[in-house]
């Protein structure tokens, strides 16, 4: 029986080769698309998923700013050292803290580029490592020794067994390998290839005048610390014995919000959740599942479509089969053995399109997202997902196929079918789908065009800068005068920091008021007297450093700080920052120093000359010559380095890289799927105009142009798409204003964005359908009569 | 008795008026009886065939199959007796177009769930039967209409039926097709003593029957 409905399921797929191919192509590309989606938020939801994460959280401070707390999600040295020693429900508590101090590192003449982080040594334990070499209690027994992951190990010494080997940095320090673990998964937060004693910044505490040790200064922070838990429903009471600490040993203890200094932040929500736990990039993940979801739907209710429209040139075969001893349970069988093997054929052809389409799904989402099919948990949702829209699909079509009254086949009545109340309320939903999917690119468009358009409040034009090295920075001055005279080079400045994602801060600022008022965590930035000039940054009071001695006691604040201190007339007042006493002398206007993913925080300048980071204004002209002349210089003074620069347009576009990406990904999506869409519209009219061949003619025969034929035939579409208009905009305002939160400047959502993809939904369902009831409309009307 | 009807009516409202399909009809059918029904379009015939066949319902009048009342039986209960002892033959043969000829004849014992190698003998015969046997792998519009009919009629007493229904089962083949279907009735009628109801136009066909019955806007008449 069952080899029966197979064979007939395949002779009637063959035989309506059109509208099959109609369909078949839409639920494959949707299949396709929906097993990109999937794997995109499969990945994005297993970030940091080790097998113990939910016993590990992340430590962020909440720290008071003004009269609102920040949530940074790092915190100071000591957390770790109380966590582990002084609270019971704590496992393991780890600082992590990434490597910058070295550019290249070496083994013999080979250099290599690798991502290194300061540990304790408890990583990993926490991190369930598994020791390939050395002995873990010899792990980081001092400053000079490093662990490597596997693949590490491989790529420096071409073996594993690297214990003892020596690794180079800088060219000057040099390493000892004590061990070497398995890789950490690239889709995580803890993913570095080396890993460094924390002895190393023990050591710097050495001379330090304020701070008598790593373990015991409440001022910097400097790491990112994770706990483990021995059960995660402790987190609160963690977090309540880590305030209860931190009040009571911090000198600075009221910087921290007071009832809850800290915020433990599961591991596996720090790519989607800001540190304080907002909602980020869930956001995306969540419109991402929305939009697999649309995909699907589109393409299970053109299937659906389809079949019960074509559902009439079955009448006679189930009447008869019915006439001749078909139960109704058989009937269904065979229908559904149908479908099942439709969407067979259309899985398998997805699975060939994943794995042609893969480089390209790799390039654009920069993951190295590889879709394996053998991956059991992977390959179990696929699955389901395909059992659910086979259901989904399948059931109502075969319902309807075999609810005919035998009857209508022996009268020759083969137009019983008036489903098509059903049939517009699916389309109503496809074009729903479609206004939503247009409205979304068209803001995620937008708003992308937005964020890398808006002026930051500075010039980031044709502004190259990069680190100085130390042998250069030992001559600054120097290097300073040389630079100017690059031709080419228009203005040099030295700044502490990179102005397009400035994460320094310290709560270590005194003002007049200071005492009675809040704390406050500003960013600091030291520049000299050319940086503001050069940014073309504006100032709103006072003056800018002159250069001369006695700026050391000066500083800039921006407005946000001015207006957070609550200084009226800022100039000349009283200003402390890290313990130094000075004055106020400018108002710099609040500019993006972060992603405008991020409000302007308060920002305080003081005066260096000569710091770590040059900016070079360089004229358009010649730009190659002027990269020449200054790596010239560079190679003088580095000859062993490479020379690293990059321009702050190009910094600022990498840093919404990813938004980018996603906005591409959507954007591919959404036309995929309204592409998938007209196909099944095509399909509809193509069936609707060969239903009405004789109405049509028996009208071009009294006299109808070929516009009321078309108008006829689409005449139907215009109002589907005015109701789902009017079902889209709410919705997809809703969902817009979502996405938007992960933003703290968002492009205005114009009413002329709803209005206009609701008109070119139109467009486009009118182009899909005209092609059709032209076609009829200019087909001969004696010969449609005749073949009726 | 294979059958018994009693005082049949049934009509549907038009335009607020009754119209009567069949006005008063009553029948009683022997076991191997050969009836013909005659009358001009619209007098009923098809719907009394159907009436018989259990495709159709009536609204007033009883209705006993094997002494079984069918009036008062549920729609399954109903199905399964059609399946169970009634073959119908078309006009427009109404064979399945995705089957060859083969299958479409096996269908029946499919749904009868009758064993593979069994059907096999079975339909094997009645291909042998009716002389199609280098036909089994050709779909019905590979066949002319006598021929088509052939494999209607073979699929129609697959399932070893007490009674075939036939409508108009010439109405579309020529008067030499016609002849042989007739024939072939004729001896199914006689030799297996297979009870025949046919609807026809015909007077040549009607007089293969052993019984007419003449019907005039849903009345008997006689």
């Amino acid at each position: 029986m069952f080899k029966n409905y197979i064979k007939i399921a395949w002779r009637n797929l063959l035989k309506d080769k059109f509208y099959n191919l109609i369909s078949l192509l839409g639920l494959t590309i949707a299949l396709t698309i929906a097993m990109f989606i999937i794997v995109w938020v499969k990945s994005e939801l297993s970030y940091n998923s080790f097998i113990n994460h939910e016993n590990i959280f992340r430590i962020s401070s909440n720290i008071q700013s003004g009269d609102g707390i920040q949530t940074w999600g790092v915190s100071t040295g000591p957390v770790a050292t109380y966590a582990q020693n002084d609270i019971p429900e704590v496992k393991h508590a780890v600082r992590l803290r990434e490597n910058y101090s070295y550019r290249t590192y070496s083994v013999g003449d080979h250099k290599f580029d690798i991502r290194g982080a300061y540990v304790d040594v408890d990583f990993f334990d926490m991190f369930q490592r598994k020791v390939i070499a050395g002995n873990r209690d010899m792990f980081l027994k001092d400053a000079r020794s490093v662990v490597l992951t596997a693949s590490t190990a491989e790529k420096l010494f071409g073996t594993t067994k690297a214990v003892g080997k020596t690794i180079k940095a800088d060219f000057e320090d040099l390493f000892t390998v004590t061990g070497v673990v398995n890789d950490l998964p690239e889709n995580s937060s803890v993913n570095y290839e080396m890993f460094f004693s924390l002895d190393i910044i023990r050591n710097t505490y050495v001379n330090n005048p304020y701070w008598k040790s790593m373990e015991a200064d409440w001022g910097n922070f400097n790491f990112i610390t994770y706990v483990e838990l021995y059960d995660s429903q402790h987190h609160k009471k963690v977090n309540k014995k880590l305030t209860y600490i931190q009040q009571a040993n911090d000198p600075n203890a009221e910087l921290f919000k007071s009832d809850k200094a800290y915020y433990l932040q599961p591991i596996n929500q720090m790519n989607l959740y800001s540190p304080g736990g907002i909602p980020q990039g869930i956001n995306t993940v969540k419109i991402f599942s929305i939009v697999l979801f649309i995909i699907l739907s589109i393409a299970c209710i053109n299937y659906v479509n389809l079949s019960t429209a074509r559902a009439s040139r079955r009448t006679k075969e189930v009447s008869i089969r019915k006439i001749i001893g078909a139960q109704k349970k058989s009937l269904l069988l065979q229908f559904i053995t149908e479908s099942v093997l439709f969407f067979s054929l259309a899985a398998i052809l997805a699975i060939v399109l994943v794995y042609a389409f893969t480089p390209a799904f790799k390039e654009i989402t920069a993951k190295d997202l590889n879709i394996n099919f053998l991956d059991g948990s992977l390959s179990l949702i696929f699955l389901c997902v395909f059992l659910i829209i086979i259901i989904v699909s399948s059931i109502y079509p075969a319902f309807i196929l075999t609810s005919f009254k035998p009857l209508l086949a022996i009268k020759g009545n083969m137009s019983g079918m008036s489903r098509g109340n059903l049939r517009k309320l699916l389309v109503t939903i496809q074009f729903v789908f479609s206004v939503m999917l247009i409205i979304g690119t068209m803001v995620i468009s937008r708003q992308l065009e937005y964020i890398t358009s808006k002026n930051p409040g500075y010039d980031r034009t044709q502004v190259l800068n990069f680190w100085m090295s130390n042998s250069m920075q030992n001559h600054a001055a120097t290097v300073k005068e040389r630079l100017k005279n690059i031709p080419g080079v228009s203005a040099v400045s030295f700044a502490s920091n990179p102005i397009i994602n400035n994460t320094n801060s310290t709560g270590d600022v005194a003002w007049d008021s200071s005492r009675e008022k809040n704390e406050m965590v500003v960013t600091p930035m030291a520049i000299d007297e050319d940086f503001i000039p050069l940014m073309k940054m504006k100032l709103n009071a006072g003056e800018n450093f002159k250069g001369i001695s006695t700026d050391s006691t000066h500083y800039i604040l921006n407005e946000t700080a001015v207006k957070l201190t609550g200084i009226k007339n800022p100039i000349g007042k009283n200003f402390e920052l890290y313990e130094r006493k000075g004055t106020i002398i400018g108002v710099v206007e609040d500019f993006n120093f972060k992603s405008l993913k991020n409000d302007i925080g308060p920002m305080v300048m003081y005066y260096e000359p000569h710091t770590y980071r040059v900016y070079l204004k360089t004229s358009e002209e010649n730009t190659a010559a002027t990269i020449t002349a200054l790596e010239n210089i560079w190679k003088e003074y580095t000859p062993d380095f490479e020379f690293n620069y990059s321009f702050l347009d190009a910094s600022y576009e990498k840093m919404y890289l990813n938004d980018k990406r996603t906005g591409e990904l959507f954007y591919i999506f959404t036309w995929i799927a309204i592409f998938v869409s007209c196909l099944g519209l095509f399909g509809l009219t193509t069936y609707t105009a060969q239903l009405k061949k004789r109405e049509i003619g028996i009208r071009k025969v009294l006299g109808a142009s070929v516009f009321q034929v078309t108008r006829l035939l689409s005449k139907e579409y215009l109002i589907l798409i005015l109701i789902a208009a009017v079902i889209a905009i709410p919705i997809s305002w809703y969902l817009m204003q979502l996405w938007l939160q992960d933003f703290a400047y968002q492009t205005p959502l114009n009413w002329w964005i709803f209005i206009s993809a609701g008109i070119i939904t139109l467009f486009i369902a009118l182009a899909t359908v005209s092609f059709q009831a032209i076609k009829a409309g200019l087909a001969n009307p004696v010969k449609n009569l005749r073949t009726d | 008795m294979l059958l018994e009807l009693q005082h049949i009516y049934k009509w549907v409202k038009q335009s607020g008026r009754n119209i009567f399909l069949l006005n008063d009809v009553s029948l009683q059918v022997q076991e191997g009886e050969f009836i013909s029904i005659m009358g001009p379009s619209g007098s009923g015939k098809s719907t009394l065939l159907n009436v018989i066949g259990m495709l159709d319902g009536f609204q007033e009048g009883t209705y006993h199959f094997q002494e079984q009342p069918i009036h008062t039986l549920k729609e399954k209960h109903r199905s399964n007796l059609y399946k169970e002892y009634i073959g119908f033959v078309f006009q427009q043969y109404h064979l399945i177009d995705e089957l060859t000829v083969y299958e479409n004849i096996e269908t029946p014992l499919l749904y009868k769930k009758v064993k593979s190698s069994e059907r096999k003998a079975l339909v094997s015969d009645m291909l042998d039967r009716f002389n199609i046997v280098g036909k089994k792998d050709l779909f019905p519009h590979q066949l002319s209409g006598g021929q088509q009919q052939l494999v209607g009629i073979a699929r129609a007493l697959i399932s070893k039926p007490k009674v075939i229904l036939a409508d108009e089962p010439t109405g579309n083949l020529n008067s030499k097709q016609s002849e042989e279907i007739m024939q072939l009735f004729k001896q199914l009628n006689e030799e297996d003593n297979v009870t025949i109801i046919q609807v026809t136009h015909s007077e040549t066909n009607a007089a293969y029957a052993t019984k007419i019955i003449n019907l005039l806007d849903g009345s008997i008449t006689k």
